[in-house]
């Protein structure tokens, strides 16, 4: 079993679990994005709201093809 | 004025995977963060192996159907604002028209589209990430539209402030093979390739000879291999070449310098090559450099080029190789020759390949191609190398006349060519590694299916650099000649 690794968040020394990832540490971190291509859902990715000063789109995308 | 988007095949069979599925009868949509380069002569979209790639669930979309898709306004909020959080600069959407079989053209519904869409970027998403540094990274964006069919795809750079707003992308895909979807992809066309590349055409697919002669390849060392391999590349009918060497003829590489001639002794070795070549292959578009490869002025010659060739003596300039392959997404292709002396007389001969984003580089491959040590001296600080020089660590290495032969560079260099069009024309798994000693009869090839090593992500290399293309320095030596301090200059300092 591997061995709890040792992190700094804001200058302060943890513990965690070899497992641990950046969501466990940090939950209300708002990045969803990831590499690994699952599927993301509407609903998980407007979880954090969107802060003041972000300019808005006036609309969504529409793409067609015929 | 060159564009290329190079997707590693991971990020673009999982896109692929997506769209093209059997039965799938609606289109969709989803997004890829990447970074782009701009030369003075070149563009290049780089997607890398571990870009973040976005498959919207059925949710995120107003509704969807065989012939449209339309994503809500608030999620493509939630997607512009993660992006805005990263550093990558380019913002890729990709969508598909799964009725389309062999290839696929932008429609006029997607042409308003990423008009509109543009014109939202420019006047209102750039402006706010200069001045919302709490949650964005101000730096210009590119904003790339891509569809995809299932035998075909197109792309394009959009950008409204330019009269020609939409500039199209050639595609390429670095994997096991490499694959590409042309702007010009007309295969009518490879039809009339030239009469005198007639003898390629039962093993050489129309297609492929098309691509070949649209590819640039980057070749660095123009000596005894290098020489052999400009040659070579312009007899397969590529249909441009780069070679960089700074090196003069010498008396000593007569014996091995193709087409040399006493008469060229003294004389720039790029310089020699262009004139053969161009003699040889009047259609052939040639660049030479006669500067070493790691010179800051030749930066841009990795951003447009399509393949990176190695003929080189030495491993500190294929560490730099090494770099820029997976910084640019180059696939590279290095040949290394050795005539040993002792015990007895051995013929060596060695080939490595890195497919940046899908086979491990020369660091983490785990085969010991590089002489670290010689990396380790060229790569130290003036004052490192001054301390161990005086206690007693040789650094400087006399230059030495190696033993070398041309029919070793000869055969060294058909192994290197015949795994390069194999790359391009997938007759069986590409080499990553192969080594020929004549003494022991020993023939080791280790390829893609036997031995298929990924790059590693705590690589320096692989786990740093993949995809960062102009964004980030390659690994330049520190210049070692510039005020080198003595060892009594540091001493006195302390």
């Amino acid at each position: 079993m591997a061995n709890p690794k040792p992190i700094v968040i804001d200058g302060e020394i943890k513990t965690v679990s070899a497992d641990s990832k950046i969501s466990d540490l940090a939950p209300e971190a708002s990045s969803v994005i990831t590499s690994d291509g699952r599927l993301l859902s509407g609903k998980q990715l407007q979880q954090a709201p969107l802060p003041d000063g972000f300019s808005s789109v006036h609309s969504g995308v529409e793409k067609g093809g015929l | 004025m060159k564009t290329v988007i190079r997707f590693s095949e991971k990020v673009w069979s999982r896109i692929r995977d997506h769209h093209i599925q059997p039965g799938k009868r609606c289109e969709t949509l989803s997004y890829v963060f990447a970074r782009t380069t701009k030369a003075y002569d070149s563009t290049t979209v780089l997607v890398a192996h571990d870009a973040p790639v976005l498959l919207l669930d059925e949710d995120c979309f107003e509704k969807r159907s065989a012939s449209s898709v339309h994503l809500k306004k608030a999620v493509l909020d939630q997607i512009l604002f993660q992006f805005a959080g990263t550093d990558f600069n380019t913002l890729i959407n990709i969508h598909d028209h799964w009725f389309d079989s062999e290839n696929t053209v932008f429609s006029r519904i997607d042409d308003t589209d990423d008009q509109r869409f543009d014109q939202y970027l420019r006047d209102r998403f750039e402006p706010m990430l200069r001045e919302q540094s709490s949650f964005s990274v101000d730096r210009p964006i590119f904003n790339v539209s891509t569809v995809i069919c299932d035998g075909g795809a197109s792309a394009r750079l959009v950008d409204t402030r330019k009269s020609d707003v939409f500039q199209p992308l050639d595609i390429q895909v670095i994997g096991d093979q490499f694959q590409c979807f042309p702007v010009s992809a007309s295969w009518s066309a490879a039809e009339d390739a030239p009469e005198w590349l007639n003898r390629h055409r039962d093993f050489i697919e129309p297609k492929q000879q098309h691509w070949l002669g649209l590819s640039e390849v980057l070749l660095v060392g123009a000596g005894g291999l290098g020489a052999i391999l400009a040659e070579s590349l312009a007899r397969l009918g590529i249909g441009a070449l780069t070679i960089v060497d700074p090196d003069l003829l010498d008396d000593s590489n007569l014996n091995r310098f193709q087409g040399g001639c006493p008469s060229d002794v003294g004389q720039q070795k790029v310089r020699i090559l262009a004139r053969r070549l161009k003699a040889m292959f009047p259609e052939l578009k040639l660049s030479i450099h006669a500067l070493p490869v790691q010179d800051e002025v030749l930066e841009d010659v990795f951003s447009r080029a399509d393949f990176l060739i190695g003929g080189l003596d030495d491993d500190v300039t294929r560490y730099y190789l090494n770099a820029a392959s997976v910084q640019y997404m180059l696939p590279y292709f290095d040949g290394g020759v050795s005539v040993e002396t002792r015990p007895m007389v051995d013929f060596r001969s060695r080939l490595s390949v890195v497919l940046p984003g899908t086979s491990a580089c020369l660091q983490c491959s785990g085969v010991d191609v590089l002489d670290w040590a010689a990396i380790d001296e060229a790569y130290a600080h003036p004052a490192t190398r001054s301390i161990k020089q005086a206690a007693g660590y040789v650094l400087d290495r006399p230059e030495i006349s190696a033993p070398s032969v041309y029919g070793l560079n000869m055969a060294c260099s058909a192994a290197l060519m015949q795994e390069f069009t194999n790359y391009l024309c997938g007759w069986r798994p590409v080499t990553t590694n192969s080594l020929t000693e004549w003494q022991t009869n020993r023939h080791d090839r280790a390829d893609r299916e036997t031995y298929p090593s990924w790059p590693s992500e705590d690589c320096p290399t692989c786990g740093f650099r993949s995809g960062l293309g102009g964004e980030e320095c390659l690994p330049r030596p520190l210049p070692q000649s510039e005020l080198e301090p003595s060892i009594e200059n540091l001493l006195n300092d302390f």
